[in-house]
């Protein structure tokens, strides 16, 4: 397997995951696509899998029967048994040991596919999609981050009848946001901080892209725009910071509505598979009356406010 | 109206009723002295009458509908106190599936791939009457019956008594209609052939209800004779005539048609009746006139309802399987939307009491109101409540295609857990016959070395198939025979369509509809296991037929990796993939025509349903290690379910599973259970979410779905304390049951089928 797609007519991506059944991504019941690879880093991510470009793989010792067909089935040597680990430095997430490990314990992350196999999969759930006024949303990872492939995804699926959204972190060039954005019919749009010295220390990228393209998208009303704020205690939870993000989506007019996202620590077993150090464990969600101030703040400037989890 | 505390009051009341306290013999009639040469089923209606003449009879403060269950006695009569049932008591007919499956083990059956042993027949242990019913056959009748296993109350499991037609014409009237037949007999000197036994069988049985009737007027009456309290004085007097009414003639208001209800309901329930078919449907002419006439206001009507629906919990039977049952909506048997005004009293009531019963599912179809499902999916999502949800434009098909007439298949209803079967025209025998399909790949598999092709392994499966169908025919045939001899059942034939028609007692083919049943168990495991096996045997090659042969003898000891290679690398059934579920489709496909072939003692069909009850531990139990990576005597997939925490792709990919096999071919139905932890539905869309599933469900054609809508966790955490969880219900196979009080097998089965919740 090669490490980078050969240029081809029919563009592949990087897919760590296909979510039938995903019930908070859009409107209805969706089927969600997963595609690898962030420019952002954000300490909370809940899907630290989703963040290199490349495939990588995760080891739950739990699981692990101590057979040993990893360290066989390697070609880089990268598996030992003693101790039971990878040794990420030889690692090309080949996914060989994965492919060996029966009991689920070695996990790949991230598959290089086509569009038409992402339709196919897609279009198993088309009923349900259709009955429960659902559709199909890519997310990541950063879906803009592999613009060709996600913009001749989201043009395919269109074309194929399915409402459509985009859930991006908006950290792109203008362009290439608005080339993939266009097929899109909703777009969730993450907005993590105004302030863009702590935006730049929280995602390791300052914000001013993410505002304009923000300010952008709005500007051409064609679609439906839902901003989504991680709510990180501690973080970015104060009421200046909330203030100020009202006050620049008020600004803006045609926002659909802002969307609290409560912080949780689930993905940290995901950090642990993955080799990673998980920096935020000793961070608690925010509390419900927390969040209902947060959304009056939001609402005293005009903007419909759903809490994940409330609403 | 309605007295505020009524209903508060009437809950209390269900601590204070024990089951009567026996010792000695069970009494007999045998030594009557008219009673000894007569012939078997007037012997067993004058059994009935002695129980209803003399079984204890109360009435509790406050209520509305008179009548406790017979065999039981107010806790008063044996010095007072309270019972606490919601306490956490091992449900008896739950543990009786796991017992049963390790006394096969002991008695050298568990290798048999049908069910040799009818337990379900045998009444009285399970019945509150058990050391009341008289003795009333001899002893070479009951050494004859004991067999084949049967006693004096071996009565069809799951049979429904025809409650439409009781209100319709009232006992008097059915009574009315025998006496006319027998003196038509009598005058052409046919007084003593079978058919005027049966008929002087039915008059003598409903004089007995008649008199259990008399009974609660003149005690309701000699109530009032000192009641202090004038409220509670007219109330009991209004009791009274009720019931002094109800006796002589068919009811005319709606509380009169709830009384004349629920006494047949205590009569019924002593001869294997428990099923109470389209409540809304039978009662809602009665609520229609009295709201027209303004004899009623709505909410006095829904006070009456409730009334009865605290009735039904005091069935000793309270944690599980107690078999009541009724169904809501569906179509009229003209084929229009059936939902009326009762149909949403009836889900609001269990909402309003939150009490387990009476159990009730829905029917929908195309024009089903969506207010309608929209409660259904409220009651659901809440988790205090799982109805079943049954889809009428797979099922009436399905019943159609088995001879059953356009109108009568519109009027099905589901039995005691989630049979179909037209209510008050059939007799059911939906429940008793049981072919294990698991068992059946563990026989054709020890051949494997011999199938060169998988083809092969294949049609040796299905070989078994026929034979196991077979042979549960057979025994199930015999059996059904030998019912007549030993346990008449003239209360219940005098209600259901076609028996005094007929002049033949139900248990003779006497009902409109004779079907019989086998439900095979085990579709997912055994679907499974052949994917395994064709694709990691016979196309990979990757395991070798001996080396699978050895670990699977060996229970995989020392196997892991081969055995998380047969779980993890091939297709497993509910998640969409066409490889394992056309295995599924062609097994039933075979089971379908195999049952189709029989016929049963009245002519009537066999017809195939996929069901394990609560035999998805014990089938477990006898069954060795199997090819999709299943352990030994663990437990297999319940009923039509994906097996445990094997479905990974989501509700609907279980849906487009399920419906791969062909839905028509399964009359006597299916249940599939599936959990969705209750994160999926939060907040206000989650309800639509919910009813766009079940919309999607009824697109695919699927026959019957159930939800739990729970968290794993919270099952644990119940498991740990469960007095903090006396009233946390998940749906089992056909009904929904007290968590804490389901054997430990049972709640770890559930808490892994929900572990991987959608």
């Amino acid at each position: 397997m090669g490490t980078t797609a050969p240029e081809e007519s029919a563009p592949t991506g990087l897919v760590f995951d296909v979510k039938h059944f995903a019930v908070h991504d859009g409107p209805g019941i969706r089927t969600t696509v997963f595609l690898k690879g962030c420019p952002l880093r954000c300490g909370w991510c809940h899907s630290p899998e989703s963040q290199n470009p490349r495939p990588e793989i995760a080891f739950y010792p739990d699981l692990c029967i101590g057979c040993a067909a990893c360290v066989e089935a390697c070609p880089n040597g990268a598996q030992t048994m003693d101790p039971v680990k990878i040794r990420r430095e030889l690692c090309t997430g080949c996914g060989a040991c994965a492919d060996a490990c029966y009991a689920g314990s070695l996990v790949k992350f991230g598959d290089r596919i086509t569009v038409e196999e992402v339709i196919r999969e897609v279009e198993k759930d088309r009923l349900l999609l259709e009955t429960s006024g659902g559709g199909v949303t890519l997310s990541g990872g950063e879906p803009v981050a592999q613009s060709q492939f996600a913009s001749e995804l989201l043009r395919s699926l269109k074309r194929e009848g399915y409402h459509t959204a985009l859930d991006t972190s908006g950290y792109a060039p203008w362009e290439v946001l608005e080339d993939v954005a266009r097929h899109a019919d909703l777009v969730l749009y993450d907005l993590k901080h105004m302030d863009p010295r702590a935006h730049e220390e929280l995602t390791g990228a300052p914000n001013d892209l993410i505002l304009s393209n923000l300010r952008s998208l709005s500007q051409q009303g064609s679609k439906t725009i839902i901003v989504r704020l991680p709510v990180i205690p501690g973080l970015n939870d104060s009421n200046e910071n909330i203030e100020a993000t009202a006050k620049f989506l008020g600004g803006l007019g045609g926002i659909e509505a802002v969307e609290l996202l409560p912080y949780h620590n689930l993905g940290a077993t995901k950090y642990e598979a993955l080799g990673w150090e998980y920096l935020l464990s000793h961070l608690d969600p925010p509390t419900g009356e927390r969040l209902e101030e947060m959304r009056g703040l939001l609402e005293a400037r005009g903007l419909r406010t759903i809490v994940e989890g409330v609403d | 109206m309605g007295e505020p505390n009524r209903i508060e009051t009437l809950k209390e009341n269900l601590t204070r009723l024990v089951r009567v306290e026996r010792t000695g013999e069970r009494p007999t009639i045998l030594t009557d002295a008219t009673a000894g040469l007569e012939p078997l089923p007037i012997r067993k209606a004058r059994a009935l009458v002695r129980l209803l003449s003399e079984a204890p009879i109360h009435i509790y403060p406050e209520e509305l509908i008179a009548g406790i269950p017979l065999g039981e006695e107010p806790i008063e009569a044996q010095g007072g106190g309270s019972v606490d049932r919601g306490l956490p008591t091992e449900s008896v007919s739950g543990l009786g599936y796991i017992t049963k499956a390790e006394g096969y083990i002991e008695r050298g059956l568990s290798e048999e791939p049908y069910d040799p042993v009818l337990i379900g027949l045998q009444g009285y242990a399970a019945s509150t009457t058990y050391g009341l019913f008289p003795h009333y056959a001899t002893e070479e009748e009951k050494a004859m019956a004991r067999r084949l296993g049967l006693d004096e109350n071996s009565n069809p499991g799951h049979l429904q008594a025809g409650h439409a037609r009781v209100l319709t014409h009232g006992w008097s009237g059915l009574k009315a209609t025998a006496e006319k037949k027998l003196e038509a007999l009598q005058g052409a000197g046919k007084g003593s052939t079978k058919e005027a036994v049966f008929l002087r069988s039915v008059i003598i049985a409903l004089e007995g209800a008649q008199t259990l009737a008399s009974r609660y007027s003149k005690l309701a009456e000699e109530m009032a004779g000192i009641e202090g309290d004038p409220r509670l004085r007219d109330e009991l007097r209004e009791i009274s005539r009720v019931c002094r009414d109800v006796a002589q003639r068919p009811p005319e208001t709606f509380r009169e048609a709830l009384q004349l209800h629920w006494f047949t309901h205590l009569v019924c329930s002593t001869q294997g009746a428990r099923q109470l078919g389209r409540f809304d449907q039978y009662m809602y002419p009665f609520l229609e006139k009295d709201l027209e006439e303004g004899k009623l206001t709505t909410e006095e009507a829904q006070e009456l309802l409730e009334c009865l629906w605290v009735k039904y919990n005091m069935v000793t039977d309270f944690s599980m399987d107690n078999l009541q049952n009724l169904i809501l909506g569906g179509q009229t048997p003209d084929g229009r939307d059936a939902t009326n005004p009762l149909s949403y009293m009836c889900m609001e009531a269990t909402e309003h009491l939150g009490l387990i019963d009476p159990k009730w599912s829905i029917r929908i179809h195309g024009e089903t109101p969506d207010g309608f499902l929209r409660k259904a999916c409220e009651i659901m999502k809440s988790g205090t409540y799982q109805p079943g949800i049954y889809n009428d434009e797979a099922i009436i098909p399905a019943l159609m295609s088995t001879g059953i007439l356009a109108e009568d298949a519109r009027d099905y209803t589901n039995d005691g857990c989630s049979e179909l079967l037209v209510q008050g025209k059939t007799n059911p025998w939906a429940f008793e016959g049981k072919v294990l399909l698991l068992k059946c790949l563990e026989r054709a598999m020890r051949g494997l070395e011999g199938y060169e092709a998988f083809d092969d392994l294949m049609e040796a499966v299905k070989e078994e198939i026929s034979i196991a169908v077979e042979m549960a025919v057979s025994n199930l045939n015999l059996v059904q025979s030998a019912v007549p001899l030993i346990s008449p059942n003239p209360f219940v034939s005098a209600t259901v369509e076609g028996c005094l028609e007929k002049m033949r007692d139900l248990t003779e083919g006497g009902a409109v509809y004779n079907s019989s049943a086998v439900c095979a168990s085990g579709v997912a495991d055994t679907a499974d296991s052949l994917a395994a096996v064709k694709k990691l045997v016979y196309e990979e090659r990757r395991i070798g037929k001996r080396e699978l042969l050895d670990a699977l003898r060996g229970n995989f000891d020392g196997r892991e990796r081969l055995r998380l290679m047969l779980l993890n690398r091939a297709p497993k059934f509910g998640n969409d993939d066409e490889y394992v579920d056309g295995l599924a489709a062609e097994l039933v496909e075979h089971a379908h025509v195999e049952v189709a072939k029989h016929r049963n003692p009245w002519g009537g069909r066999y017809i195939l349903g996929l069901f394990s009850y609560g035999s998805y531990i014990g089938h477990g139990i006898v069954t060795g290690a199997t090819p999709d990576g299943r352990r030994a005597g663990e437990g297999i997939s319940p009923n039509f379910s994906p097996a445990p925490g094997r479905d990974v792709k989501g509700p609907f990919a279980v849906f487009k599973s399920t419906t791969r096999v062909d839905q028509q071919l399964t009359a006597n139905g299916t249940a599939l259970d599936l959990a969705i932890h209750p994160s999926a539905l939060r907040g206000p869309g989650g309800v639509e979410k919910l009813i766009s599933l079940i919309k999607s469900f009824r697109e695919l054609g699927g026959m019957q779905v159930q939800f739990n809508v729970v968290d794993a966790e919270v099952l644990r955490e119940a498991q740990r304390e469960p007095e903090k969880h006396r009233n946390l219900t998940v749906r089992l196979w056909g009904f929904p049951a007290y968590f804490v009080r389901l054997p430990r097998e049972f709640q770890d089965h559930i808490i892994a089928r929900t572990d991987h919740p959608f």
